[in-house]
């Protein structure tokens, strides 16, 4: 897609963490395209590369996706979206990674949950960015459980997140690491070892939908959600 | 008789890697994700040699390190670390390595998975940091 960044907009350094990503975007996409070029000889080792590579280049894309917005170079395209389907996609773009880990993935919904007017693809790209996460979480553990996709009526509106078995989640937890994000190389060591970038990036994104993440608890799962608010004038059409 | 390896790897395609190419060489190959399966997995069988990550959940590696050196059985078995993190963030751990046993320092993006595989199998001969 192509955009112009004005001057003013952001820091340099933002400028230049963007213009980073574009770059690593590239480099992906060549890997991507090799790979695929290699189609015919398919193997074990191709597949897992392949869904590594996607796996990269969609967390770069949400990333972009997030600063773009952030620097208004990008708006957001407001429309009413079933939270459901967006799960939906996001899970099964995910598919493979998950495959990949040896997690699975599997969905708790309540029925009858009513549209929501928000960006649907800002959505998408932030529950996929958490979703690479809690996958990597679960197959770090020794028996590693299904990750489940939850979408769920709650006081405030629908709760929509991730969550998983085997992590250590904790309000006090989950603030340490926001101080900790870009300064230590595991800011959210009880839920995984490793930079956790996906939960940041995820963060960002909702936040340009004014949607808040948190820990949460659903039955005996810890995991990060957001709460959404459904448009009740759409329900009643 | 095989040497035998105990891999400390959160990270499960790493892991997968590197075991698979440590049993090309004919290690016997434990993998686990968890200090806690480490320790553990050392108390079944004690291994010749401990490779560890020490980017791990819920604890760091160097903390799994002091706990597995307290332990007398396993004061000598040499240690390769094998990790993601910057040289510039190892200090700490070079300071504390002879009390630790360890042999190498390997990051893993500048070390090839045949340069590792040489280390930890040369492990045992090795002179302590």
């Amino acid at each position: 897609m192509a955009y112009r960044m004005t001057d003013g907009d952001g820091s340099t350094e933002q400028r230049l963490f963007l213009s980073l990503a574009e770059q690593l975007h590239v480099s992906f996409l060549q890997l991507t395209k090799l790979q695929e070029l290699d189609g015919t000889t398919k193997s074990k080792q191709s597949d897992a590369a392949s869904a590594i590579t996607r796996t990269a280049m969609q967390l770069t894309e949400s990333y972009m996706l997030s600063l773009r917005l952030r620097s208004s170079t990008d708006v957001l395209v407001v429309e009413p979206v079933s939270i459901l389907s967006v799960l939906r996609e996001a899970a099964d773009e995910l598919q493979p990674f998950a495959k990949l880990l040896g997690v699975q993935l599997t969905f708790d919904f309540y029925k009858e949950l009513g549209p929501i007017m928000t960006d649907r693809s800002v959505l998408k790209a932030a529950f996929m960015s958490l979703g690479q996460v809690l996958l990597m979480a679960e197959s770090q553990s020794d028996t590693p459980a299904p990750v489940v996709l939850v979408a769920k009526r709650s006081r405030y509106g629908i709760t929509a997140g991730l969550y998983g078995l085997h992590n250590a989640l904790n309000v006090s937890a989950f603030r340490r690491a926001r101080q900790l994000q870009g300064r230590a190389a595991q800011p959210v060591q009880s839920l995984l070892g490793g930079p956790a970038a996906g939960v940041f990036v995820a963060e960002s994104l909702f936040e340009t939908v004014a949607c808040r993440l948190f820990v949460s608890q659903n039955r005996n799962l810890k995991g990060l959600a957001v709460t959404l608010t459904p448009c009740y004038q759409l329900r009643l059409v | 008789m095989s040497l035998r390896v105990l891999l400390l790897e959160p990270d499960v395609i790493l892991a997968r890697a590197y075991a698979r190419a440590l049993r090309k060489r004919g290690a016997a190959v434990e993998s686990v994700r968890t200090a806690q399966a480490a320790i553990a997995a050392a108390d079944t069988k004690t291994p010749d040699v401990i490779v560890v990550e020490l980017q791990i959940p819920m604890h760091n590696g160097v903390e799994f390190l002091y706990e597995c050196k307290s332990y007398a059985e396993w004061l000598n078995i040499p240690v390769v670390i094998h990790t993601v993190l910057a040289a510039e963030e190892l200090a700490v751990v070079r300071e504390v390595s002879e009390q630790l046993g360890v042999r190498a320092v390997l990051h893993k993006a500048h070390t090839s998975i045949d340069e590792f595989c040489n280390v930890v199998l040369d492990a045992r001969t090795a002179r302590p940091l």
